[in-house]
């Protein structure tokens, strides 16, 4: 018998399931403290992050943690492994499409006109791994929204596989990572458009008994700007909100970041994101603008 | 006289756009290194995206299996 606990963090749900339930009060612990540490390490919306004090400091080095050192290297390598489709530099582009604030905070519809322009490109991001510290040149922001959440899920389920007895599931507004033994047939997961909808809203329940699944959407973090509508998915080729040929996208993977770069990735990368995940032989469930399913490598079929 | 007055301004546009554009090269290029600083460009380890992507981007050890499950966690965009 499963246990889970269920709390706000990071701007959305943080929850966390325990395959023993004496362990969940120091899972939800373990889960809390990893939480505030990649908060003060990776936030764009309290100045006393390390991601802001290096946006905030252009041209010159910015001594930041380790765990923001880790974050920066998960980011640029999302960012090579993807070709520029998921990139770190897109922290402008985010702020001039309107979102500016917390998006709990963030009013649907941001009057003025609105500007987009292209990312500047995460090979101008500079590490200096020794001291620890980050260089970005004038007019690059950087934005780790598409990884950090995942690398908390993955260190926050590896956290408590290697300090309780038993397995757990973490799930950080739909970002979940496995940690330790999975009970009996898995962790049941419903993959759904709203991380926030509930186990009974449209789509699909699968198990998962080991890495990480990720699902992204234009289906939420949606405003209007001056442009008209936009969303938090940004295509840093363009600077513009990414096109959506995909309304959702749910991936498997090793772990969670893994999970999460490929589902970003596809949703930028349109129609070519069933070709390019069926060549990494990554599990996924596509669902376009209109609703069609596509499943890619071992994506199983609904259950009967 | 009128053909150098537009040659002139070819000239003085010409050395201007260069001067914008070395601008935007200076802000938006790296800057360089502080004098003994071991501050190195990141590259990753593995010269192919392909590689890379095949050890960055790697499928789980088990697939998922379809649930007939009516409760439990909730993917989905955040």
């Amino acid at each position: 018998m499963t246990a889970s606990a269920r709390w706000q963090a990071l701007g959305t749900s943080a929850e966390v399931f325990v395959t023993d339930e004496g362990e969940l009060a120091r899972a939800r612990q373990v889960v809390e403290a990893e939480l505030e540490a990649i908060d003060l390490a990776c936030s764009r919306f309290r100045d006393d992050s390390d991601l802001a004090r290096v946006n905030a400091g252009p041209g010159r080095w910015v001594e930041v943690s380790p765990l923001f050192l880790e974050a920066v290297h998960v980011a640029l390598g999302a960012a090579r492994a993807t070709e520029g489709d998921v990139d770190p530099t897109i922290g402008r582009a985010l702020r001039v499409a309107g979102y500016d604030l917390d998006f709990a905070e963030l009013p649907a519809l941001r009057t003025g006109r609105v500007t987009f322009a292209p990312a500047p490109g995460w090979r101008l991001v500079q590490v200096d791994r020794a001291r620890p510290a980050v260089r970005v040149p004038r007019g690059v922001e950087l934005d780790f929204g598409a990884t950090a959440k995942a690398l908390a899920a993955d260190r926050a389920a590896s956290a408590c596989a290697a300090a309780l007895r038993g397995g757990v599931l973490v799930n950080l507004g739909g970002d979940l990572a496995v940690g330790g033994p999975s009970p009996e047939g898995g962790w049941d997961v419903r993959v759904t458009d709203d991380h926030a909808a509930g186990f009974g809203s449209p789509g699909e329940t699968v198990a998962i008994s080991c890495g990480g699944l990720a699902t992204s959407s234009v289906a939420v973090r949606r405003w209007r700007n001056g442009s008209g509508d936009a969303h938090h998915i940004i295509d840093p080729a363009s600077g513009h909100p990414a096109g959506e040929f995909w309304r959702t996208v749910s991936v498997a993977a090793a772990n969670c970041v893994a999970a999460n770069i490929a589902s970003t990735a596809a949703m930028v990368r349109g129609a070519a994101a069933l070709q390019w995940l069926d060549s990494l032989r990554l599990p996924a469930r596509l669902v376009t603008a209109d609703g069609s399913v596509a499943r890619v490598a071992d994506w199983p079929a609904v259950a009967a | 006289m009128r053909a150098g007055r537009i040659k002139r301004w070819l000239v003085g546009g010409a050395v201007a756009l260069a001067g914008l554009f070395s601008a935007a090269v200076s802000n938006a290029m790296p800057v360089d290194d502080p004098p003994g600083s071991d501050a190195v460009l990141v590259k990753p380890a593995l010269g192919h995206t392909s590689e890379l992507q095949a050890s960055l981007i790697a499928p789980p050890a088990t697939p998922p299996r379809a649930s007939t499950a009516s409760r439990g966690a909730v993917s989905g965009g955040s």
